[in-house]
């Protein structure tokens, strides 16, 4: 996704990234398949950090009860509240970013066009 | 020929110290200089109706002129005066652009405001300050005909090289109600009328400008009366209390740049102080000389500032210890120690210096006026521009990237906190082997360069005539020595047992606080500078006066001119005809020097190219001052208002105390040869 462009969101496809069933918890980079929360790795991460910034997302709430297995208590609920977070403040996020030399490239975009 | 004086402030603007302006003063001017010409050129500004009154004034030709903050410099623009009310008009609109200090017009502007810039006299600041920068001289380089020049000095360098434009000086003067003396700077033209159209034409011949009216370039004003000098070496003589001093004083204030070695300067009564003063001088030249030799040095030793190779190699141990340990008690893994995040390391976050790199050098191709030709020749400035887009884009994608994984590594960084406080296992602990790897590298290069360092070397040897600067570099015998270069009341005893072995010897520095870390340079290696005479031994008294005398002469090659007052008092005969008069004669075949003297061993053997005679006389009952000049082959000293003298009587009773004494101690030398 190019930084200049604001995030799409798309409207009525919800992706829901973690879920919590028969006592455990779940996450899916793609909306379809989902896998134990304890396989989770950084580039994993990585994946729902880029989607919670481009697409509209949900996550099933942290329930100490629904989600028996303690080991992935911990890790659900870290990530959750990280990504809740993320997803609450995506454009500020994009916003923020680093944009160096952008009076020149808006310069030679407008000399171009 | 036509004397004009093209660059004058009548409005004090936010560039200038205020002054009142007086328009009498403007006239004076005008009259006691001989002026035919002269331009109004304020900063940035211009005003119709002040410039009718003193054009209605002054009675010769006025231009209506402003002088624009361009690319950093200033440049002056000059009207040729026909349509006041139309040049108002493109004037005012630099002034609405120029509101502060630092702002300026680029040559777009430029163009833009005033059309066709051949219809005007451009003259950028050239040798003068503050300059035109080089891309913004490139830009307007075709309706440029001259540049102003700040001293006789660079006149005559721009003049004597083909590749430099035609210089004029002016005098920059501000006309307030206040002026004790009027400037001299002014240049004289070759010709007819005086208009722009005709002064473009003049200034594209180097030959039909010169700063003096008869003489060419050999002779320039000096003061308002319009005594000139030589633009070479110029001999100033006089009897004792005949305004010799006062003379070079005022040339001193008249111009900027002067370089004045004043009489007994060199030389002090105290021979302790003077050693003192000698020995701060040669310490302050050491210092400079040691910070620039050891530049790349200190960059080496700032990039290691932040390494601890100590804190590395214990971060590794750790590792490693973990490592060992988490193998070893695979039975107390649990479901917590089994996930993946429990053993996850951190997203590397790298710098993305070589793609800023890459932007700036495209930016520079798309943006340099200088080299735009040769650019344009090889390369399409439009695919530069998308190629410059498309690494900008990238360079955002790449920092976008970074702050996600910052925010990745955050989260592993809370997950694994989480499951360590609930686990037995051991977690294996985090570590940057390739940053690890790389201060060993940055250590070992750093140790390589030290002892290069402490090698015993010389390092620069600088030829002053009979003189030689001797500068060399090697280790420190002890940690006195180092103490003695810290100038600081702390040991270096436990340090200095470090010497040998440059890194352990800067953990050892770093530990004491009394040192602070931008001075850890100057403790590697042992510099000496040393000042050696035509033996190849150290300066004896005598010798270090005639040194500082000679490297006074030498440093004056940076100024537009050198005055020296009475080298005689200070030196004795033979070094002043040899080194000196040598040094003085090369020196103004580039700058005007005026010496004065009473010797004739200084006087006639270093054969000027002009006299100055300053003379004390009484005239009506009261004392006056006046100044006679000529070629030492004129019969006759001329003064201002006229006055002559014999220029044989002047010289033979200056130099050799009159010609009876001449004769007689020439008498006196054939007997002894007899």
């Amino acid at each position: 996704m190019r930084l200049d462009q604001k995030p799409i969101r798309k409207g009525g496809e919800v992706m829901k990234l973690l879920k919590i069933e028969e006592s455990q918890g779940f996450y899916s980079t793609d909306g379809d398949n989902y896998k134990k929360i304890d396989e989770i790795n950084k580039d994993d991460l990585l994946k729902l950090v880029d989607i919670t910034l481009s697409k509209d997302v949900e996550f099933d709430d942290y329930d100490e009860e629904l989600l028996g297995n303690q080991a992935h208590q911990v890790v659900y609920k870290s990530i959750l509240a990280k990504l809740k977070d993320l997803d609450a403040r995506s454009e500020e996020f994009l916003d923020q970013s680093e944009r160096l030399f952008l009076s020149e490239f808006e310069k030679y975009k407008e000399q171009e066009s | 020929m036509k004397k004009i004086d093209l660059h004058i402030h009548t409005i004090a603007t936010i560039s200038d110290n205020h002054f009142d302006f007086s328009i009498d003063n403007f006239s004076t001017y005008v009259s006691r200089s001989g002026l035919d010409a002269v331009a109004v050129t304020n900063h940035n500004i211009f005003d119709r109706h002040q410039f009718r009154e003193i054009r209605n004034a002054l009675g010769i030709k006025v231009f209506p002129g402003i002088e624009i903050n361009y690319f950093g410099g200033h440049l002056l623009l000059i009207d040729e005066g026909e349509d006041i009310d139309a040049f108002t008009r493109k004037t005012d609109k630099v002034s609405d652009k120029i509101q502060e200090i630092g702002d300026y017009l680029t040559n777009v502007e430029l163009i833009d405001i005033f059309g066709d810039l051949n219809n005007y006299l451009i003259i950028p600041h050239y040798e003068k300050g503050p300059p035109v920068n080089a891309a913004g001289f490139d830009a307007i380089a075709d309706f440029v005909e001259a540049g102003e020049v700040d001293s006789a000095k660079k006149f005559i360098r721009c003049i004597k090289d083909d590749g430099k434009l035609t210089p004029v000086l002016f005098s920059d003067a501000k006309i307030s109600d206040v002026m004790d003396r009027f400037p001299s700077r002014h240049t004289y033209v070759d010709c007819g009328d005086l208009s722009v159209t005709r002064l473009k034409e003049c200034f594209r011949d180097k030959a039909k400008v010169a700063l003096s009216p008869d003489e060419g370039n050999k002779l320039f004003s000096i003061f308002d009366d319009g005594q000139r000098i030589s633009t070479g070496l110029n001999v100033l003589l006089g009897e004792r209390s005949s305004g010799k001093t006062h003379t070079l004083n005022r040339i001193s204030k008249e111009i900027d740049g002067c370089k004045y070695i004043r009489q007994f300067s060199l030389v002090q009564q105290d021979e302790g102080d003077y050693e003192r003063r000698f020995n701060d001088d040669l310490t302050r030249r050491k210092s400079v000389f040691i910070d620039s030799y050891l530049a790349e040095f200190k960059a080496v030793l700032n990039d290691i500032s932040n390494v601890d190779i100590t804190e590395n190699h214990a971060k590794v141990e750790k590792y490693v210890r973990s490592l060992l340990k988490s193998a070893a008690e695979v039975e107390r893994r649990d479901a917590y120690s089994n996930t993946v995040l429990f053993s996850e390391t951190k997203f590397e976050i790298s710098q993305d210096e070589v793609l800023v790199k890459l932007i700036e050098s495209v930016r520079q191709l798309i943006e340099n006026i200088e080299y735009r030709d040769v650019i344009e020749k090889h390369l399409d400035l439009s695919s530069l521009r998308n190629l410059a887009c498309e690494l900008i884009e990238s360079l955002w994608g790449k920092a976008l990237l970074k702050k996600k994984r910052g925010f990745v590594n955050e989260m592993i960084r809370d997950v694994k906190q989480g499951l360590r406080i609930r686990t037995s296992a051991t977690q294996v602990e985090e570590v940057d082997l390739y940053s690890c790897s790389l201060d060993d590298r940055k250590v070992a290069k750093f140790e390589s360069v030290a002892k290069e360092l402490q090698k015993e070397s010389v390092i620069s040897e600088e030829h002053i005539q009979v003189f030689r600067i001797v500068a060399r570099k090697g280790p420190f015998n002890g940690p006195g020595e180092i103490k003695t270069v810290s100038g600081l009341r702390t040991a270096f005893s436990k340090a200095y047992s470090y010497y040998q072995s440059p890194y352990p010897y800067l953990l050892e520095l770093r530990k004491n606080d009394a040192l602070s870390p931008s001075e850890y340079f100057k403790y590697f290696a042992k510099f000496t500078y040393e000042i050696l005479n035509r033996d190849g031994f150290a300066v004896s008294g005598g010798e270090r006066s005639e040194f500082r005398l000679l490297q006074e002469i030498n440093d004056s090659q940076n100024h537009d001119i050198l005055l020296i007052d009475e080298p005689e008092s200070s030196f004795d005969n033979i070094f002043l005809k040899g080194e000196v008069n040598e040094m003085i004669k090369d020196i103004s075949k580039v700058m005007p020097v005026i010496v004065v003297t009473h010797n004739a061993t200084v006087g006639a053997s270093i054969r000027p190219d002009y006299i100055l005679y300053a003379s004390k006389e009484m005239e009506n009952g009261a004392v006056s001052y006046r100044l006679y000049s000529g070629y030492p082959t004129d019969k006759e000293l001329v003064s201002t208002d006229g006055k002559t003298l014999r220029n044989f009587d002047v010289t033979l009773n200056a130099l050799e105390a009159g010609s009876e004494t001449y004769k007689e101690r020439r008498r006196g030398y054939e007997a002894i040869e007899d």
